[in-house]
């Protein structure tokens, strides 16, 4: 986190040389995931996060008329869960995205209102924070693990870039964070299977610093 | 005249061997005891006494310095003596204390001149008659009418007091032959009388007893009855002489005990004490008519010059001894009791000794409140035994005791102390590891205030496999003969020691009477009406007879003089007896009950009635035949139809052992199977030890033996009609064993089925054992198939690790034990390894968890004991170590977990525990072998900690995780902890990462959940 904020420092910093040129801003929302099925022997259950609030920050640079570049930090309080049959096991959790896309603008550079869309890739860093116990219900299908785990994750999306002043503006938009299942930190607990890519759509507004 | 000799004889070896025991006893605790009575030197010896309570004092007959020396009652001193003629030999007091009469038996041989003769001393007016006799005095004896008789060797006279003047009642001729003096040094005053006589109670009888034909062993027992006037004489020959030569008469005269034996007036020999000594001058006795107590110095033929004199305390209808307590010195000559019957006077080594007889209560004493202590013990058991005992002083004062063990293995807590006494008897079983049936010993009671000889107390310590059956009652005593009552569910167990039948309830076994027997009760027999228990006793010349539907004495059966029925029989036209004989045959008689006698049968058919002494007889079920079996090999049967004997042979040296006749055509001696010519037909194996009894159940016979008496029982079913084997099978005890009765060699009746037929009874060890009719009913035998470790159920096993068998009928129940140390026995199941016990964690019909012995390693053999038997040797080998991991339940988690435990959250690692670089893990696992300070079946310490000698070496993933601590958990039997630190770096990772245990040669491997943070 530390060296993230220094980073988007130096962006800010380096943004000052040009005019209209950098949005720098941060960014919330909430994540919805869409999680993955997992599948044994005594049936099958629903493992991945639970919904969570997302918050993060982001530089947007306008790299031409119609396409921006942005770089962007989020945060997720994801509580690791599996759920089956009305019984659910949550393990307290986190994930960390770090990734750059391309933005297509549709409107030009000084419209006011510039729909864009959006998509691009980088990584996520899912962990588990909760506390460890032997018992864990469920675990028939999914360890909810104390551990944490890198994904490449992809993601894509669409929303507005609004002109709220001359140098401001607002971000609406919302994502898809699309991950390979951390399979450490929700781990299938064999014979249990899973399969698939984990789905974290994400509404954000966000709030920029334009330059 | 006198013509008839009759004859008595005491008892033979068995009583002797017994008393020899009691005398060792005694003379161990002698030197210290205390004694009972005070005693009055009078600086002479006495020959006899009269009690004066109207003056306060005791006559005592100063034989040797001839004069009398009036002994105060009060106060023990001599108040007075008088010169009287020389050899005052005995006394009598005239009935209103006028008058006493004092005979001078001095009989010197020429050239000295003798000067026999008697003196009447007026006390009232203080003046004396001498009156000249005939012959010499043998005695005298006031009468309720103030006359006295007077015995002489020539006549019996009848004195007047006041007068002087004599009327002869009968004479005698050449019969009695006073000794010549003088004697040779240093004979006592009582071995030159030889006579005495003594008044009932009512004084209207007087009986006398006086050497006759100048032979120790003959006496003349006379009673004359003063209100008919008239005499019954009789002379009897006796071995050993009839001593202690004093005559005691009880109440009214019908009774009289004379030297060692009881007589009724009717001239039958009631009872005798056991193996009596029978000197003339050691000894002495009086009778308590109104208390049915008799007070006796009865010395034993074991008796030695520094054996305690000892008065025992009996029964006076059949000299069943209560109690015994010591004396200051030997008892010489008559006793009498005060009116009140509270205080003895008795002739004494001294002159007089003084018994306060009834203030036994304020003198010291101690005893305890059991006979018997018995310890229900199982072999597979051997955990130390404790049982309480109470040691009392049945007066209340506080005596002091000590009590000493006769066998190792017994510890006596506290040894010593002060009436009332609670002390915890203990028992290592160890010791008796070898005794697998019932061992016995004894505590013995000593005490340096007490004036009793206490009862020792019988220890039984019952040492049982599983598979042994049957269930013991314990019965005090000397058990020796066993009747079924089918017609009243009962049967009746004779108690020789105390002269008693026990009636037990068959159904529950319970007792529910006792009836009295002669002296020494040998043998039973239920007449053939079903009516009525007759018992033989071989201290008594009559039999006993009950009526069994009210549980009384039904009269008695009087048998010939010097008979003494030991076994009796019911045939259906007529009841046999065996019987010793006190005389140089010993024969068969037969019993008129209706008249109440037995007669000998002048012949055995065409044999003499000549038989030995140890003869059984046994009658067949119906009654068709009785036989009798001789120690000397000889069988005979009376046939009841011909009314004779029909058979007798001899085909062996010997006999003894079980006997029964168990049907019309089928008897058997010891092992010898007979036909109904009693020709042997078979012989029984002998590998089961001496035979004990036999019965038919099921249409099959029954053994019941034993190779030694703290062995198991053997019983066996025996197809007498043809040859099938049946199965041996243990018994939880050794049957009555004919060696634990006689040396002599003798016979046992000790196996009865219970009318219900559910049970078989027989006598035992420590009273009679119950077993189920069905007792060897089919049942699978165990069987072990398998052993593992019981961590993981795969793995080898090691010393001190738990294991687990597998196998089938390995237990009937499912038990566990959460005790510590472990027990092993449980649920009646144990097992050994290499014959070591095995601690027990848990059994069930087809699996059992135990703690292999440390002590054991190598090739090793495994045998489980249950109540259906024992199992096969199983084989296998013990590694010196064999480490597992435990699986284990854990709450909320299904299946069986690794007992690896993280001490982050101290849970057991699972996939939702996994391990985490720098955790410390303890792995809880079984089969690491020997460590310090290890004990078998015990929990391991925790100060200090018990390490294991082969450290292990544990790696996560191929990496070294080093181990601080291995060795037994703390409180816990047979698992071990490892304690290890996983290290920070290089852990690997996984789901299934390989924990590895490695310890010598062999090692371990578990798959362990491992995650980076």
């Amino acid at each position: 986190m530390k060296s993230l904020t220094l980073f988007s420092l130096a962006l800010a910093l380096a943004g000052t040389g040009f005019a209209q040129q950098w949005d720098v801003g941060g960014i919330g929302g909430f994540g919805f995931y869409k999680n993955v099925t997992v599948s044994g022997p005594d049936g099958s259950a629903d493992a991945g996060f639970k919904n969570g609030a997302a918050a993060g920050a982001f530089a947007t640079q306008h790299l031409y008329e119609h396409l921006s570049g942005q770089f962007r930090y989020l945060y997720q309080f994801d509580k690791l869960k599996v759920s089956s049959g009305g019984a659910e096991a949550t393990f307290g959790g986190e994930s960390h995205a770090v990734h750059y896309d391309l933005m297509y603008m549709v409107t030009g550079r000084d419209a006011a209102v510039r729909p864009y869309l959006v998509g691009g890739g980088g990584v996520k860093l899912y962990r588990g924070t909760g506390e460890q116990h032997a018992v864990q219900e469920l675990i028939e299908f999914a360890a909810l693990t104390h551990t944490s785990q890198v994904k490449p994750l992809v993601t894509f999306g669409g929303g507005v870039r609004a002109k709220l002043g001359a140098h401001a503006a607002l971000y609406i938009e919302g994502r898809d964070y699309l991950t390979p299942f951390p399979e450490k930190v929700v781990a299938p607990v064999p014979p249990s299977k899973l399969s698939g890519w984990l789905h974290d759509f994400v509404p954000l507004v966000g709030l920029s610093f334009s330059f | 005249m006198l013509s008839r000799l009759q004859t008595l004889r005491a008892f033979g070896p068995l009583s002797r061997r017994v008393s020899t025991i009691a005398v060792c006893a005694l003379a161990a605790a002698a030197a210290f005891a205390g004694t009972f009575g005070t005693v009055t030197p009078i600086g002479g010896m006495a020959s006899d006494l009269a009690l004066d309570e109207a003056r306060g004092v005791v006559y005592v007959a100063n034989y040797t310095a001839n004069r009398i020396d009036a002994i105060s009652t009060a106060t023990g001193q001599i108040k007075t003596s008088f010169s009287v003629p020389v050899q005052p030999s005995s006394l009598s007091l005239s009935p209103d204390g006028r008058f006493l009469a004092i005979t001078h038996l001095s009989n010197f041989k020429e050239p000295q001149t003798a000067s026999n003769g008697l003196t009447v001393m007026d006390l009232s007016r203080n003046t004396k008659r001498s009156v000249t006799l005939a012959s010499p005095p043998m005695g005298v004896s006031f009468l309720y009418n103030g006359k006295a008789l007077v015995a002489t060797a020539t006549q019996f006279l009848l004195l007047d007091p006041t007068t002087g003047a004599a009327v002869t009642i009968t004479t005698v001729e050449d019969l009695i032959k006073p000794k010549d003096l003088p004697v040779p040094t240093p004979t006592p005053p009582r071995e030159i009388i030889r006579a005495s006589m003594g008044a009932s109670g009512d004084m209207r009888t007087v009986w006398g007893a006086i050497e006759a034909l100048d032979a120790e062993d003959k006496i003349l027992l006379f009673r004359y009855d003063a209100v008919e006037a008239k005499m019954y004489p009789s002379v009897w020959t006796s071995e050993p002489p009839d001593g202690p030569r004093v005559v005691s008469v009880n109440q009214d005269g019908s009774n009289v005990l004379t030297g060692w034996g009881l007589f009724h007036k009717q001239g039958y020999l009631i009872a005798q004490f056991p193996d009596a000594l029978g000197k003339f001058a050691i000894g002495g006795h009086a009778i308590d008519s109104g208390r049915n107590t008799i007070y006796a110095q009865m010395p034993t033929s074991a008796w030695t010059r520094e054996t305690e004199p000892v008065l025992q305390i009996v029964d006076a209808d059949n000299l069943t001894v209560r109690e015994k307590i010591r004396l200051k010195e030997n008892l010489t000559g008559r006793a009498v009791l005060n009116a009140a019957k509270d205080v003895m006077y008795a002739v004494s080594d001294s002159g007089l000794m003084t018994l306060p007889v009834g203030s036994l209560n304020k003198t010291p004493r101690v005893a305890a409140n059991l006979e018997d202590l018995v310890f229900r013990g199982q072999w597979c058991d051997r955990r130390t035994m404790v049982a309480p005992l109470e040691i009392v002083d049945p007066g209340g004062n506080a005596t002091d005791f000590t009590i000493t063990p006769t066998i190792p293995g017994v510890t006596v807590s506290p040894a010593s102390g002060v009436t009332p006494a609670r002390v915890n008897v203990s028992i290592d079983m160890n010791v008796f590891l070898a005794n697998k049936g019932t061992a016995s010993g004894l505590l013995e009671i000593g005490s340096a205030a007490a004036v009793n000889i206490p009862n020792p107390v019988r220890l039984l310590i019952n040492n049982r496999e599983p598979d042994q059956r049957g269930t013991f009652f314990n019965v005090p005593g000397r058990l020796v003969d066993l009747v079924m009552d089918p017609a009243r569910n009962r049967f009746y167990v004779l108690r020789q020691d105390q002269n008693q039948v026990l009636v037990f309830n068959a159904s529950n076994f319970t007792r529910t009477a006792i009836l009295r027997t002669g002296n020494t009760p040998w043998s039973m027999a239920i007449t053939k009406d079903g009516k009525y228990l007759v018992t033989g006793a071989d201290n008594s010349q009559i039999a006993h007879v009950f009526d069994l539907d009210t549980l009384q004495p039904h009269g008695i059966i009087v048998f010939p003089f010097g008979h003494y029925p030991r076994w009796l029989a019911t045939s259906s036209n007529a009841m046999l007896a065996s019987v010793r004989v006190a005389g140089p045959i010993h024969t068969i008689d037969r019993i008129d009950f209706a008249g109440g006698v037995a007669t000998e049968l002048p012949s055995l058919g065409v044999w003499k009635n000549d038989i030995d002494v140890n003869t059984a007889l046994v009658a067949t079920p119906s009654g068709s035949s009785i036989m009798a079996a001789s120690a000397n090999g000889t069988v005979l049967l009376y046939e009841a139809a011909s009314d004779t004997f029909v058979v007798a042979r001899q085909d062996v040296d010997k006999l003894s052992g079980a006997i029964a006749a168990l049907s019309d055509t089928v008897f058997v001696v010891d092992n010898i199977v007979m036909n109904r010519s009693l020709t042997p037909v078979r012989k029984l194996d002998t590998a089961n030890g001496q035979s004990s009894g036999y019965a038919m159940s099921g249409g099959l016979g029954l053994r019941m033996s034993a190779p030694g008496i703290s062995s198991p029982g053997i019983v066996q079913r025996i197809d007498f009609s043809g040859s099938a084997s049946h199965p041996a099978v243990r018994m939880t005890e050794a049957p009555l064993l004919a060696a634990s009765l006689s040396q002599d060699g003798t016979f046992t009746r000790s196996l009865a089925p219970a009318p219900d037929g559910k049970a078989l009874v027989s006598l035992s060890t420590s009273g009679f054992t119950v077993l189920p009719s069905d007792y060897d009913a089919a049942a699978a035998l165990p069987h072990i198939g398998s052993i593992a470790s019981a961590a993981d159920l795969s793995s080898p096993v090691a010393p001190g690790g738990l294991f687990s068998i597998g196998g089938t009928n390995l237990s009937a129940v499912n038990a566990a034990s959460s005790e510590i140390p472990l027990p092993t026995l449980l649920g009646d199941s144990c097992m050994t390894v290499n014959d070591k016990l095995v601690p027990l964690v848990f059994v069930s019909p087809t699996q059992i968890n135990g703690q292999i012995p440390f002590e054991v390693a190598g090739g090793a053999s495994m045998i489980l004991r249950t109540p259906t038997g024992v199992s096969n040797t199983f084989q296998f080998t013990i590694q010196p170590q064999a480490p597992s991991v435990f699986r284990a339940e854990y709450p909320g988690l299904k299946g069986m977990i690794l007992t690896v435990v993280r001490a982050a959250n101290n849970e057991p690692v699972t996939v939702a525990n996994p391990i985490h670089p720098d955790d410390w893990i303890t792995i809880f696992a079984t089969g690491l072998g020997a460590a310090s300070g290890a004990v078998t079946g015990a929990a391991g310490p925790s100060e200090p900690l018990s390490q294991v000698l082969a450290k292990p070496v544990v790696t996560l993933g191929g990496l070294n995780v080093p181990v601080s601590f291995a060795g037994l958990a703390p409180g816990q039997v047979g698992v071990y902890q490892i304690n290890a630190k996983v290290p920070w770096k290089s852990v690997p990772e996984g789901m299934s990462v390989p924990l590895k245990i490695a310890q010598g040669s062999y090692s371990t491997t578990v798959n362990v959940r491992v995650v980076k943070p």
